[in-house]
């Protein structure tokens, strides 16, 4: 009698109650938290007796010293509990990813032993020497399976109850005031000053900041986060992760404190608008809130920059979907005129739009980047009912705040270069409007990345790509973009900001995006829609790598690269839109705007000719 | 009897509006933590950070009412800090910078 081994079935095992989702969320409420009292304790601590010594009883007697003597205690309490909370995070992140491949090696095995109890029951008694012999190595090649899925399982839950149990002896030890303060005078505590001191040194060198923060403990790196939020958040070289979790702190802390101070009627104008970016950024993020990095686990959106009160009021901000550190492709997305910290939902979109079609590429991980951290132009000179686009285009402001914005831009790349893991990601810089002009500034200070593209470029500031960069330059340009036919080129264009690097001349490939509609009122519509269409799909296949995907189109210059210049442009476009009012009058702009459609094209066709700024640009 | 105190009057209007700012703070603080959800997590779990959770918040509510009253101590009338007597004199006082923490007082 032959004996086919045929392993028992693996019973299902134990579901996570605890998320790492919820850690994160917790984790992450708790850094705000502690971001509050260091705040405050951090402000006592500097007013009170020094070093708590002085006159001992003194010391004693003054109130702002034991207040911030007292606040110590939930400092250090915190501390503590931050540092549980993300190792906590940390390790349910490793057991649902872990639990995902031990359970499918489990529905495996149970599988394919039915299968093989199946085919011993179809082979019965008639079965072949041979045909035995081939069932039974099929079965002891599932009992060995079997039995290594089993002790896997058995590992994990081990490893799972050990994750949940360490996390509550770690709250446990400091679930009082009094074991707060026992922590408080830990001679091991973390000595942030000493740290904070380290890390400023290595501020200017993405690189050593790099090393160096990852040769600090947990605790070590989350005391100096919720410390320093700004300080972490924002520096050049800290990981991704890092600076999210940081940014993250620093944002509930800022929506935490201003907006009691709101309720309190104490907010100050400064105050006001930092509130006011604070809330702009955290709707940004919460609307991609369910959307999970598939590689970590962890949300999407990664928060890179958080200075809310930067540029004037303007706020700054970078945001990534996708970990930057762990991606194949980064692209990184800077915007142009008018944009702001207020302006962050609209540029999210289109920056999401531009990862989904990069991921969709599929040519490995993606993350994909809205970098606004430089003060671009308030307002918005094609608008001629905006008066701050009267302000910020003037004189030499129109190219320091790009070669400004560049320096910054550069200092951001080079912390992508330092915390990036693994081999050396393809890095795609987009610049669109000012914002490539910005790009530009930035490649001609040496930007290390290996594609630029340049969307709606007003000029650059080289005349050729090759004088620019090393890196290789896409360029995309409506023809019915105003915007892109102010850079100088053979048929004009006064290039306030530089070369139009559409032109033949120029040397970058002008992939497909076609021309957009002649109508005057869609003309502004042709300058923000390049993260739409053939022109979003060619963007992906770039920031992908798959270059060999992306469609062109003649340069200007080239043969069929004709096109207007600007005065011919709104003139043109004017008549266009003229006439369709007049013959389509219940087509859908004249709808909406009623009588006023044809005098406010007419308006903007002045308004162009004839501002003194763009009159002057365009020599009229 | 009224007290006055040897302080600048710049340092004890500022010093008010940084009890203000701190009170402030201390309130966010603990009204997140308190509303930290222990949904998502086990039964063990979510016992614990309760547990870790309300004594502090307990505490950083106190605090943040003690910042408001220290804010509130420092009571000015037509421009004037108004102190009742030499003790309330001492505890503004003890509400100051370090570097005032012997300022003279003077009853009237």
């Amino acid at each position: 009698m032959t004996v086919i081994p045929v392993p028992p079935y693996v019973p299902a095992f134990k579901e996570m109650e605890s998320t790492p989702a919820r850690a994160l969320t917790f984790v992450t409420n708790l850094r705000a938290v502690t971001v509050g009292v260091k705040d405050v304790q951090g402000w006592a601590q500097g007013i009170a007796a020094p070093g708590w010594e002085g006159d001992t009883q003194a010391a004693h007697d003054h109130a702002t010293t034991r207040f911030a003597v007292r606040l110590d205690t939930v400092e250090a309490a915190l501390d503590r509990a931050v540092t549980a909370a993300d190792r906590f995070e940390a390790r349910l992140l490793e057991l649902t990813s872990s639990r995902g491949a031990i359970d499918a090696e489990r529905r495996s095995v149970n599988s394919d032993a039915a299968t093989l109890r199946a085919d011993v029951e179809a082979a019965g008694d008639a079965a072949t020497p041979a045909q035995i012999e081939a069932l039974r190595t099929r079965g002891e090649r599932l009992v060995a399976r079997a039995t290594e899925v089993t002790a896997d399982i058995d590992a994990w839950v081990v490893r799972h109850d050990d994750a949940e149990a360490d996390f509550i002896a770690a709250l446990a030890r400091v679930d009082t005031v009094a074991e707060g303060e026992v922590a408080a005078d830990d001679p091991g505590r973390v000595d942030v000053a000493a740290l904070t001191a380290a890390l400023r040194r290595r501020r200017d060198d993405p690189e050593a900041l790099n090393a160096w923060w990852a040769s600090l403990t947990l605790a070590q790196r989350q005391a100096l986060i919720t410390e320093h939020p700004h300080l972490v958040g924002n520096a050049a070289g800290i990981p991704a992760e890092s600076r999210d979790d940081a940014n993250r702190a620093a944002l509930y802390g800022d929506l935490d404190r201003l907006g009691q101070r709101e309720q309190d009627g104490q907010l100050t104008a400064a105050e006001e608008r930092v509130l006011e970016n604070a809330r702009h950024v955290r709707d940004g993020i919460d609307r991609f809130r369910e959307d999970r990095d598939l590689d970590t686990g962890r949300e999407l959106a990664h928060l890179l920059v958080y200075l809310p009160g930067a540029h004037g009021g303007d706020g700054a901000v970078a945001l990534s979907f996708g970990d930057p550190d762990r991606a194949d492709h980064v692209s990184v997305n800077v915007p142009g005129l008018t944009s702001e910290a207020s302006s962050t939902a609209g540029n999210l979109d289109k920056t999401f739009a531009l990862h989904q079609a990069a991921v969709d590429a599929g040519n490995g991980k993606v993350a994909s980047i809205y970098w606004l951290d430089y003060d671009a132009p308030s307002g918005n000179p094609l608008n001629p009912f905006d008066p701050l686009g009267q302000l910020d285009f003037g004189g030499v402001a129109i190219t320091a705040k790009a070669d400004e914005g560049g320096e910054r831009f550069g200092d951001f790349i080079d912390g992508l270069r330092a915390s990036d893991e693994g081999e050396r990601a393809h890095l795609t810089a987009i610049g669109h409007s000012y914002g490539s002009t910005t790009v530009g500034h930035a490649l001609q200070d040496g930007l290390p990345v290996d594609d630029a593209i340049l969307i709606g470029s007003p000029g650059q500031p080289e005349d050729t790509a090759a004088e620019l960069t090393g890196a290789d330059v896409w360029v995309g340009s409506k023809d019915h973009d105003p915007v892109t036919l102010l850079g100088s080129g053979e048929r004009g264009g006064v290039g306030a900001l530089g070369q139009d690097p559409a032109e033949d001349d120029f040397g970058g490939v002008r992939f497909e995006t076609g021309d957009g509609s002649l109508r005057v009122e869609d003309l502004l519509a042709n300058h923000t829609s390049y993260f739409e269409g053939e022109s979003l799909d060619n963007m992906a296949h770039i920031v992908a790598d798959r270059d060999g995907e992306v469609t062109t189109q003649p340069h200007r210059g080239d043969e069929g690269g004709e096109h207007l210049t600007l005065p011919e442009l709104v003139t043109a476009s004017s008549g266009a839109s003229a006439g369709e009012v007049v013959w389509e009058h219940g087509g859908e702009w004249a709808w909406e705007r009623g009588e006023d459609a044809v005098d406010i094209a007419g308006d903007v066709v002045e308004w162009l000719l004839e501002n003194s700024r763009w009159g002057g640009i365009l020599g009229r | 009897m009224t007290a006055t105190l040897d302080v600048p009057y710049a340092v004890l209007a500022g010093i008010k509006g940084k009890w203000d700012e701190a009170a402030d703070g201390l309130d966010g603080s603990w009204r997140r933590l308190h509303k930290t959800s222990t949904e998502g997590f086990s039964a063990e779990v979510s016992a614990a950070v309760e547990a870790f959770r309300e004594p502090w918040v307990d505490e950083i509510k106190a605090m943040a009412l003690q910042a408001q009253g220290n804010s509130e101590e420092l009571v000015f009338f037509r421009g004037l800090l108004v102190l009742v007597d030499a003790a309330q004199a001492e505890r503004v006082r003890s509400l100051l910078p370090w570097v005032h923490h012997a300022a003279g007082i003077r009853e009237w």
